[in-house]
């Protein structure tokens, strides 16, 4: 079973998040700020971070120098966000992210299914069963 | 006779001649005089005008030698036209970056950008247009426009449009994922509930948010009424505080009010706006002090000035961004490291409402941590 992390500071567009991942199969771990988040990504064991850009404490844009710069720089990053404009996007995708997920523009449904067929594409084997 | 009145006929006629020639040639001569001072007059004002224009200007020949530059172009190059004057850009010793920009071949460009870091790290930005002067004589004429202010404007607004349609987006998504929840199956009392509170709440935040924006245009525009009246600051001070008493109350935090008499800190002002103003200063206290902390309102009075305060034991503001604390969309990192979502709009509406009083608005840094926010107003006089 493949372990997310989902950093968002949003209550509810967290907890519908999870609950969507997990009911796709999903092992879930939530963080609320960027520096939960971090803290978190350094103590588990992941095998992908869903990280919101605008966050308290930490942005996720320090977070993803901080995961290129260290030894967790293999831990794959999908960006789930609202800040749309070309300019952000390119630099989280230089800064090492995969995929940049305009939250406003999908329902749950279709971040879990683009989430899947990422994780599929990148490594089948920690693919949910079913 | 006939000879002596035709010589007198003549005569006369010779001197009128002579007297309408001088006249002429008088009015030749000063109309020479008006020429020359007035291309005299006509060429110190050109000097005038090149020497005090904005635009730096530097002429030089197709081999390279500069003729001439204005003060801005000295300014923007950093050198004296003693200096470079008659030598080409590999004569002369340490050429600043523009001065080596604006000898980059351009061959049939009129105009190029150029960008460069100064010693303080600040991005500056220069247009160079080329103009050929005189073909005899081959002279090219360099101008050297500073950019940086548009290009800053420019970023300022695109981070702007970003900053704005992020604000929008999120509580769009609030709603648009709690509508599919309450059309989907297998929905619980709870969860349907949880949903329509999230929608409500998402769309009262756009509402505020609008209203934020509306507040400003109507600000800079010069349309924010007021309606002036003798006003109780105290009275309006406890009527605020009210609305965020259960807000403190469920993070612990306790909001002092000190001596409120009643009747005594009185000025002539809008109620509702003073309260908008007041209600901004709280609700930036509540939102950043910490669970558990105090905020203290309190007022002060002499003669001719009320001011009126607000402290708490918050987050605080960094030290340089304390001049932009009322400036229009300005948010502090300290600010948006504990709330991402805010309209940057309260402390510049503040400003607005407490100037259009006649009063000050201002910041205080707390030693111990927090901040102290305050402003001035004219103490109430009967009108007689």
């Amino acid at each position: 079973m493949a372990k997310l992390i989902i950093i968002e500071d949003d209550p509810f567009l967290l907890s519908i998040l999870a609950e969507k991942l997990k009911e796709a199969g999903f092992g879930i771990e939530t963080a609320i700020d960027g520096e939960d988040g971090l803290d978190k990504i350094k103590a588990g064991n992941f095998d992908l971070v869903l990280l919101d850009m605008v966050l308290p404490k930490i942005d996720g844009f320090k977070i993803l120098e901080e995961l290129r710069g260290g030894k967790l720089k293999k831990i794959p990053v999908i960006i789930l966000s609202n800040l749309y404009d070309k300019n952000n996007i390119d630099k989280a995708i230089l800064l090492g992210a995969k995929e940049y997920i305009v939250k406003a523009y999908n329902t749950p449904e279709e971040i879990v299914l683009k989430i899947k067929s990422f994780l599929n594409k990148e490594r089948k084997d920690i693919l949910p069963n079913g | 006779m006939a000879n002596i009145y035709i010589l007198l006929v003549f005569v006369s006629l010779v001197a009128a001649i002579l007297i309408v020639f001088a006249r002429f040639s008088l009015l030749f001569l000063k109309k020479t005089d008006e020429g020359e001072e007035g291309g005299k007059l006509l060429r110190e004002r050109q000097k005038e005008i090149v020497e005090n224009i904005m635009e730096g200007l530097v002429v030089h020949g197709v081999d390279g030698r500069i003729l001439s530059v204005n003060r801005a172009a000295e300014q923007f190059l950093s050198a004296q036209y003693t200096d470079i004057k008659g030598k080409k850009i590999g004569e002369i010793d340490n050429p600043s970056q523009l001065l080596k920009a604006i000898f980059t071949p351009m061959e049939d460009k009129r105009e190029f950008s150029f960008s460069f870091k100064d010693n303080l790290e600040q991005e500056l930005f220069y247009q160079i247009i080329q103009v050929p002067l005189s073909q005899k004589r081959g002279e090219i004429l360099k101008i050297i426009r500073d950019v940086s202010r548009a290009k800053y404007l420019d970023r300022m607004k695109n981070e702007y449009i970003t900053m704005m349609s992020h604000k929008i987006l999120t509580p769009l998504t609030n709603i648009k994922w709690a509508a599919g929840i309450l059309s989907g199956d297998n929905l619980d009392e709870p969860k349907k509930q949880g949903s329509v509170k999230n929608i409500t709440d998402n769309a009262n935040k756009l509402i505020e948010f609008t209203s934020h924006l509306l507040n400003i245009t109507e600000i800079e525009e010069g349309l924010f009424g007021y309606k002036f009246e003798k006003t109780d600051i105290a009275e309006l001070a406890e009527e605020i505080i009210k609305n965020y008493q259960q807000e403190a109350f469920q993070r612990g935090i306790k909001i002092l009010i000190d001596d409120p008499k009643k009747n005594f800190y009185l000025v002539k002002g809008d109620k509702n706006r003073l309260g908008v103003a007041m209600a901004n200063y709280i609700d930036n206290a509540v939102k950043y002090s910490p669970d558990g902390g105090t905020i203290e309102v309190s007022f002060h009075q002499d003669k001719y000035t009320l001011w009126f305060a607000v402290k708490d034991g918050g987050v605080g503001i960094s030290p340089e961004s304390v001049g932009s604390l009322f400036t229009k969309f300005f948010r502090d990192k300290r600010a948006k490291a504990v709330h991402t979502e805010g309209t940057g709009a309260g402390l510049f509406i503040v400003k607005n409402i407490i100037e259009k009083h006649g009063g000050k608005v201002g910041y205080d840094p707390i030693k111990t941590g927090g901040s102290l926010f305050y402003f001035t107003l004219p103490v109430y006089k009967e009108e007689k």
